[in-house]
């Protein structure tokens, strides 16, 4: 959780983030801005091997939302 | 078979991400080989995606694994390549790192269903079943994701999963820690369990109107049978037996995502850092470019960078082990770096139709390489 806090202050404090209004999220809506490759078939694939060859799980993951575009 | 039993069903605890609405069916065809004529898998795959009105999305995939080879493990090659000779061997120079043939069929099916709320908040509840003859596992995941402000430009997302698993030792001997005394005089099989608990917090910032930033941690738990049945050890030098890893599993990490948008090129930059009380300690760092060469034809390229420390437990030395009763010599508990080096293309026919093919190379700093290759069509209706 303190990573998540401190990642919201960081963005927040530094004034690096743009209020971004729904009609500028044509990038953002772009199939190659989404999380993972443009195959969510294929990245499951992958991960499935690398937790079969690798003796850990979970670091190089990363959940979350995207564009808000539903 | 168990040689590789994290199943695709462990992918998918780690992959929760915002449900895309629209309406696909996917077909997919991939293949795995590795180099020194080990592990090959065939796994076609299909998914579906169908959206209910505007505020449900259920998401089904399918997936059929054949995988056949051979895997490598110490074992007493007087007595012919089977991951069940063990015991104590009256010749040591008998005891070697042999490859030992396999082959599995091993059936995946996952069913997601994702209920916008009025505010937009998502809430998908999902289930996933993987099996084979010797392992069979049910995952069932939650995962909330929560929009912070009115553009929907920051989210929060909780996902909890469950994981059941169910391990079938199908011929006990007496140097499995894991059979009874009586199945192991009897040869008879023996079931075990495991099971895991994962809890990940994430964010995702949009920053401006071309990039954004991701932010996840983790933690998880596993407790049970641990060890993989077809992996031996040698102890004092002349004793064979089954490993033994410990029966619990504490893990945490984080991760970090950057996507930059830069017109026709969009780059992706990741980290990941994961920690367990097996002291083994991970690094992942990721770059993946796509190039959107016209509307139709992207090209994608990317590497992928991890390494791993050595579990406490671990040894490749066949003279280390004497009493310890967790001992483990599988490579993947040990030191090592690997590389991906990844490359794609996808190309969009119409409104409806779209292509994709991805080629990639896997290469660890142990002996192990592969090469692993998918094609797939993809039908908007």
């Amino acid at each position: 959780m303190k990573y998540i806090i401190a990642t919201v202050m960081l963005f927040t404090l530094s004034g690096c983030v743009k209020d971004v209004s729904p009609w500028q999220k044509d990038i953002h809506a772009k199939a190659v801005m989404q999380e993972g490759d443009m195959n969510g078939l294929n990245q499951r694939f992958e991960e499935h091997i690398y937790f079969s060859k690798e003796g850990t799980k979970g670091g190089g993951s990363v959940s979350g939302g995207g564009c808000g575009c539903n | 078979m168990q040689l590789n039993k994290l199943s695709i069903v462990a992918s998918t605890i780690l992959l929760a991400h915002q449900a895309y609405a629209e309406d696909f069916v996917r077909v997919q065809y991939l293949q795995y080989n590795e180099n020194d004529n080990r592990v090959d898998v065939i796994a076609p795959s299909l998914e579906v995606n169908k959206d209910f009105g505007t505020d449900y999305t259920l998401n089904v995939k399918l997936v059929g694994d054949t995988v056949s080879g051979a895997s490598p493990t110490y074992i007493d090659t007087s007595s012919g390549a089977s991951a069940y000779n063990r015991g104590v061997v009256s010749n040591p120079e008998n005891i070697n790192k042999q490859n030992i043939d396999f082959e599995e069929d091993r059936a995946f099916a996952s069913v997601g269903l994702t209920t916008r709320f009025e505010n937009r908040d998502e809430l998908t509840l999902s289930y996933s079943k993987s099996y084979e003859s010797d392992y069979d596992s049910n995952t069932f995941s939650l995962n909330y994701l929560m929009w912070v402000d009115e553009s929907k430009n920051r989210s929060f997302d909780i996902t909890t999963t469950y994981q059941d698993n169910t391990i079938l030792i199908k011929e006990c001997d007496p140097f499995n820690y894991a059979c009874s005394k009586s199945d192991a005089i009897s040869g008879a099989s023996s079931e075990q369990d495991s099971s895991l608990g994962h809890v990940q917090l994430g964010l995702t910032q949009i920053i401006d109107e071309s990039s954004l930033a991701k932010v996840s941690i983790f933690y998880a738990t596993e407790e049970g049978y641990l060890s993989n049945q077809y992996y031996n050890i040698v102890r004092n030098g002349n004793i064979v037996e089954a490993e033994q890893k410990p029966d619990e599993r504490s893990s945490y990490g984080f991760g970090l995502k950057y996507f930059k948008n830069f017109g026709d090129l969009t780059t992706k930059l990741g980290y990941g850092y994961y920690s367990d009380d097996w002291e083994m300690d991970a690094h992942t760092l990721t770059i993946d470019n796509y190039y959107e060469v016209n509307t139709a034809l992207t090209l994608g390229f990317g590497l992928r960078y991890y390494t791993q420390s050595e579990a406490e437990f671990y040894s490749n030395n066949p003279n280390f082990f004497t009493t310890q009763t967790i001992a483990s010599m599988d490579d993947k508990m040990s030191d090592f770096d690997a590389m991906t080096y990844k490359l794609s293309f996808a190309y969009i026919q119409n409104e409806k139709l779209s292509y994709d093919l991805g080629i990639n190379y896997y290469d660890q700093s142990t002996d192990l390489s592969a090469t692993y290759f998918s094609a797939g069509v993809k039908y908007k209706f």
